[in-house]
């Protein structure tokens, strides 16, 4: 068990009843809900709609406030003031006013975090070259559509350099690239220390970014856990070969597992996933075209966010992807079919 | 204090974006230019002057009252709705600062558009002076009676008090008082027909006021004496004739003008400073020599005044500016604060509310001070007060505790007329309107907005 000073987010028994008019209970939205959230953890509420993550995560950002239970946001009320300098959020929506523009935006919440105008200036460089809309920064926000607005509503929240990050639904409204670039981001951001808390209700985001999820049903956590413990089927087990294995080494495995297990192993290929492909199809069309009204390209995460060493390392992995995606995908389609072909004749 | 700034511009680019600020910036100069070219006065320059005045300033301020008080209520409530307040609360920013923020940027806009429009306002009457042909007796009536800031005096308050008591104990002890009516009600109906007697001028008599200067007048401008009276003459618009005599009180010959006057409308004489003989403590005495035996009743409250010079038009302009300025400032607090703690309608609803009795705080004034009784019944009835008429006064003496201090001096009456705005007035009305009741607002506002959950599903 942690000590509590290092718990960043400590609910206990949390319980959020909406009333009406009449102060008559109406809905439970969250009910006896318990969890904790400790120092560079990305934390996911996972759950369906209406399962009452939204209503948990405003508890924590103390626009709404608990019915009864204990709440603890870095070791004060979620209504503190004062903690608000070390939180950052992102909402479902992006509620940004439409008649600023993306510099504006980020100039007036940045003016709210008492930063000085030189670092405020330095940080919306570096936010709106992170999101690709420098090209966009005197365009008001009104005017974007719903993927470059959520991407203001991202910049909006990182402009503090907060130590805790607050994302409701964070990929919602975003395209798969957008969807990439925001789970990197958290990424990157729980490596460089800070804590992060989100809701979704997709799995795969959730899966790939979260160290811990508590899964939510009708107000209630249902399961609480890292994503290994919730997942793993400890009694099955996977082997992955090493790419190029020869036909006949192939065959001896399978016998052998067919000899020692009784039973037929499955066999295929594995597959890239449809989101990177997608990714690598975009950014070479990006780098064809000269210009474009939407969102630019990303400069990967900005500087103040990221320690240097891992600025190259986030540079090398996300940006630097110079492949002709085309031939690539080319030449993968003739192993491919090669492969296939191999792969009949050992079954 | 950059918070509450950042917050106060984000409120003046709302409104320049969303047009609210062209719009206005049309009608008013809608009221400022096309206004006077509709107006009809008394043929008089000074008239036709009081008129523009009058009329212009007044649309300038029903314009951004309205404004003030729809953007007031507008400038958080839908903030709320459009959910962008919650971007705002997650940031290390306090409630009071945004109840401020929003405010400031209302009172900062209301200043710009004031200015603008005081300056429209006299720009176009210099223009006007300048470019049209007036007699030099027109143009001088003007500048004595209108493009002037003159201090307004009223005569030294009588003490009627105890000849009010004297009376009440002998009809008492006489029983000719009615015994179901409460003893202040009696006592006050007796004092006020004491000073009516006092303001009554019966034929062939005379009655002397006296007035305090706070400094004796000098030099050329002339002290005018302003009145208006009533008669005993059955019909309307009968000319009195009378004769004032102007002077220090312990002077035995005094100025004297003979006026025969229509009993309807306000009139004026002109006292040459040399009148007062470098007196302060003067003496106005009115004969009644009309030749038809009518009595004549000058108004109690303020059928008698005399105006002293006191400053300049422009002077008065800036300060009735500034007192303008001051209520559009209270007018937003409580619009700021409804819309703070209410959604758009209820928020207008109940500001308009609450607007509607400040406005009223003459009348409830009045009510609280009237101590008969509201629902036991009139001097016929035999029922006396209720527990009704008691919970009736106490509400009323509260609401009129309340709204009092914020009435102030007519803003419109006191510019056309060429009356001084004193800078007590001022000072006074920023004490009150912005420190007291706006501060008031603040923070009853921001103790109830610490509690309020604005992520509601139902927002």
């Amino acid at each position: 068990m942690s000590e509590a000073n290092d718990i960043i987010i400590q609910a206990e028994h949390l319980t959020k009843v909406f009333r009406d008019f009449w102060r008559r209970p109406k809905v439970k939205a969250v009910r006896d809900v318990s969890f904790e959230v400790r120092p560079g953890e990305v934390f996911g509420l996972l759950g369906p709609n209406g399962s009452g993550k939204s209503t948990t995560l405003k508890m924590i950002l103390g626009l709404l406030h608990p019915t009864s239970g204990y709440l603890r946001v870095l070791g004060q009320s979620p209504r503190e003031v004062k903690i608000k300098s070390r939180m950052g959020y992102v909402p479902e929506e992006s509620y940004l006013y439409p008649y600023l523009t993306s510099e504006e935006t980020l100039n007036f919440y940045g003016t709210l975090f008492d930063l000085n105008p030189a670092e405020r200036k330095a940080r919306i460089d570096q936010l709106l070259e992170m999101i690709g809309l420098q090209h966009a920064r005197r365009r008001t926000v009104g005017e974007f559509s719903k993927g470059m607005a959520r991407r203001i509503g991202l910049a909006q929240a990182l402009i503090n350099d907060p130590d805790l990050i607050i994302l409701d639904e964070p990929t919602s409204g975003l395209d798969p690239l957008g969807c990439r670039q925001v789970k990197d981001l958290i990424v990157a951001l729980a490596k460089r220390g800070k804590t992060v808390a989100l809701s979704s209700h997709l799995l795969a985001d959730v899966e790939d970014i979260c160290d811990r999820v508590a899964i939510l049903y009708n107000g209630q956590i249902q399961a609480q856990g890292t994503i290994n413990e919730l997942l793993e089927e400890r009694e099955r087990y996977r082997l992955t070969l090493p790419s190029e294995v020869p036909a006949d080494v192939l065959k001896r495995v399978l016998a052998a597992v067919r000899t020692e297990l009784g039973a037929e192993p499955d066999v295929d290929h594995p597959r890239r996933d449809l989101e990177q492909f997608f990714i690598d199809v975009v950014e070479k069309a990006r780098r064809e075209a000269k210009e474009s009204s939407g969102v630019g390209p990303s400069q990967g995460v900005a500087e103040y966010l990221t320690p240097k060493e891992t600025v190259l390392e986030q540079l090398a992995t996300t940006s630097e992807q110079p492949v002709a995606v085309e031939n690539r995908s080319h030449e993968d389609e003739e192993k491919k079919r090669a492969a296939d072909e191999k792969l009949k004749k050992l079954l | 204090m950059k918070r509450i700034l950042a917050i106060a511009s984000i409120a003046g680019r709302s409104a320049v974006r969303s047009r609210v600020v062209g719009v206005l910036f049309v009608l008013l100069l809608l009221a400022i230019v096309g206004l006077p070219l509709t107006v009809r006065s008394d043929g008089t320059l000074a008239g036709e002057v009081q008129v523009r005045l009058t009329y212009t300033l007044g649309a300038v301020m029903i314009i951004l009252s309205i404004a003030t008080w729809w953007a007031g209520c507008a400038a958080v409530a839908t903030e709320v709705q459009a959910k962008q307040i919650q971007l705002v609360i997650t940031k290390p920013v306090g409630r009071h600062e945004i109840w401020l923020g929003k405010w400031l940027g209302l009172v900062a806009l209301n200043a710009a558009l004031l200015a603008l429009s005081g300056a429209g306002i006299y720009g176009m009457l210099r223009w006007k002076l300048g470019t049209e042909q007036f007699s030099d007796k027109q143009r001088r009536e003007l500048r004595e009676q209108v493009l002037v800031a003159r201090r307004t005096l009223a005569p030294v308050p009588l003490d009627v008090r105890s000849d009010a008591q004297q009376i009440f104990e002998q009809q008492r002890k006489q029983g000719a008082l009615p015994t179901n009516q409460p003893v202040e009600q009696v006592l006050q109906a007796i004092e006020e027909s004491i000073i009516r007697a006092a303001h009554t001028v019966p034929p062939g008599y005379k009655r002397t006021w006296e007035f305090e200067l706070p400094e004796s007048p000098a030099g050329e401008r002339p002290v005018v004496l302003r009145y208006k009276f009533g008669s005993s003459a059955i019909s309307k618009g009968t000319l009195v004739q009378g004769m004032w005599l102007v002077g220090p009180v312990e002077a035995a010959d005094r100025f004297q003008l003979q006026q025969i006057n229509a009993t309807e409308g306000t009139h004026v004489v002109e006292i040459p400073a040399a009148a007062f003989k470098g007196a302060r403590r003067i003496a106005v005495e009115y004969a009644n020599i009309n030749p038809l035996p009518i009595a004549v009743l000058f108004e109690p409250r303020d059928g008698l005044e005399l105006l002293t010079y006191a400053g300049s038009f422009e002077g008065n302009l800036v300060r009735s500016l500034l007192l303008a300025l001051f209520q559009l400032a209270f007018l937003g607090a409580v619009a700021v604060s409804a819309g703070t703690l209410l959604s758009l309608p209820v928020a207008a609803l109940v500001s308009g509310y609450i607007l509607l009795l400040v406005k009223a705080g003459d009348y409830v004034a009045s009510l609280a001070r009237d101590k008969g009784t509201y629902f036991g019944a009139g001097p016929q009835s035999t029922v006396g007060e209720t527990a009704l008429d008691w919970l009736l006064r106490g509400l009323l003496w509260v609401e009129s505790a309340i709204v009092q201090p914020l009435q102030g001096p007519n803003l419109l009456e006191y510019l056309s007329a060429g009356r001084l705005l004193e800078w007590s007035a001022v000072a006074g009305a920023f004490l009150i309107k912005i420190i007291i009741y706006s501060g008031l607002c603040a923070a009853v506002t921001t103790f109830f907005f610490n509690r309020r959950e604005v992520a509601l599903p139902s927002e």
